[in-house]
């Protein structure tokens, strides 16, 4: 059996002199041979070799797999081929929109972020929703919020997947009015719009205030 | 000369085992990715630290690099590469898990999505670290015993 190598020729002090990879009988690699040292014995085709067959296999099981689809990889959020497209759709709305539905009395605003973020600021009178407890929100919250002309979902704008994700999750617990405000939470604050401040954020906006003065 | 073989097929077994059993995990984290990529890829979304370009390619790529690093683990053919990949792949892993769990923007950990039990599959934190440094551990162990017919010939030469 032959045995692929990395060797490294060198003289008696051991300075490497050149360095060589070559398929050498397996007895030779016990031979004592001064002239020889292995490093390791790695073949350094089979990284290539490992990273492109998983890759490959990778593709080859997105391809066949049914719950995902190729435009997904490309969209804030996934989409389920098994949810039947008008089911899913929902619509994402800008900032003029956000805030005709923020002073139309009738709509629940709901912040994806998690609850340390939501804490220390949010647009006002909004909601803090953990998306991946959606399946475990009272059935209470879940009909009032059924009952509002508009259920506007926003987070930390729109390299966010969150407000996508609840998005979805709102609608599967049958919600239909959903909105997503894409570019939520950071514009809102940067046009000082209507917030709820912590103490924490109300020194940040003095100070950024003053210093701005 | 009686006891270095005995030393080094003692070392041998140790790193083929840590080998599989590394195998094992690799593979069972790529199944549970395969067994639904929607759960996988929406687990990303959550973690919205991840930039976008790059959850695409991790839904792409990551299960089935897992599943070759798993094969070759625990087949032995390119288990010392593939040991060394996955020391790469865990050191990444652990990198971040920090990041989120510092910046507080991961949700989970979607290394064993579903068909777990949820104490498998923690939360992001200082005991994914934990069992991180462990895999770790182990991808070193396989990578340095887990070699039959490759030694160094300095204490010969």
């Amino acid at each position: 059996m032959k045995v692929m190598t990395t060797l490294v020729s060198g003289d008696s002090s051991g300075a490497a002199l050149e360095k060589s990879t070559t398929w050498l009988p397996e007895k030779d690699i016990f031979r004592s041979n001064a002239k020889y040292k292995v490093i390791q014995g790695v073949d350094l085709w089979a990284f290539p070799k490992i990273i492109f067959g998983g890759a490959f296999l990778g593709i080859l099981g997105f391809a066949t797999q049914d719950t995902v689809k190729w435009s997904s990889l490309f969209t804030q959020a996934p989409i389920a081929k098994e949810i039947p497209a008008q089911k899913i759709q929902f619509e994402t709305i800008d900032l003029a929109d956000a805030l005709k539905l923020f002073y139309s009395k009738d709509v629940v605003f709901l912040d994806a972020r998690e609850k340390k973020y939501f804490d220390y600021g949010s647009i006002r009178g909004a909601e803090n929703l953990d998306p991946e407890k959606i399946g475990s929100i009272s059935l209470a919250t879940l009909k009032r919020w059924k009952e509002k002309s508009a259920v506007v979902v926003y987070c930390n704008g729109v390299s966010c997947g969150a407000s996508f994700y609840a998005a979805r999750q709102l609608i599967e617990q049958g919600i239909d009015n959903v909105k997503v405000y894409a570019k939520g939470w950071p514009e809102w604050k940067s046009c000082h719009l209507p917030m709820t401040m912590s103490q924490a954020m109300m020194k940040e906006e003095a100070g950024a205030h003053e210093e701005s003065n | 000369m009686k006891n270095q073989t005995e030393n080094r097929t003692w070392r041998y077994l140790v790193g083929r085992s840590a080998a599989i059993l590394l195998g094992l995990i690799f593979l069972l984290a790529a199944f549970s990715k395969f067994g639904d990529l929607g759960e996988f890829q929406k687990a990303l979304a959550m973690d919205y630290f991840i930039p976008l370009w790059l959850r695409g390619g991790a839904v792409l790529l990551i299960p089935g690099i897992e599943l070759s690093i798993g094969v070759c683990l625990i087949v032995g053919g390119y288990g010392r590469e593939a040991a060394l990949i996955a020391a790469f792949l865990l050191f990444g892993f652990a990198g971040l898990g920090i990041y989120g769990d510092v910046t507080s923007n991961a949700h989970s950990c979607p290394c064993f999505k579903i068909h777990l039990p949820a104490w498998f599959d923690i939360n992001v934190g200082r005991w994914v670290m934990a069992r991180n440094l462990i895999l770790i551990m182990f991808a070193f162990v396989s990578f340095t015993w887990n070699k039959k017919t490759t030694q160094s010939l300095e204490h010969n030469s």
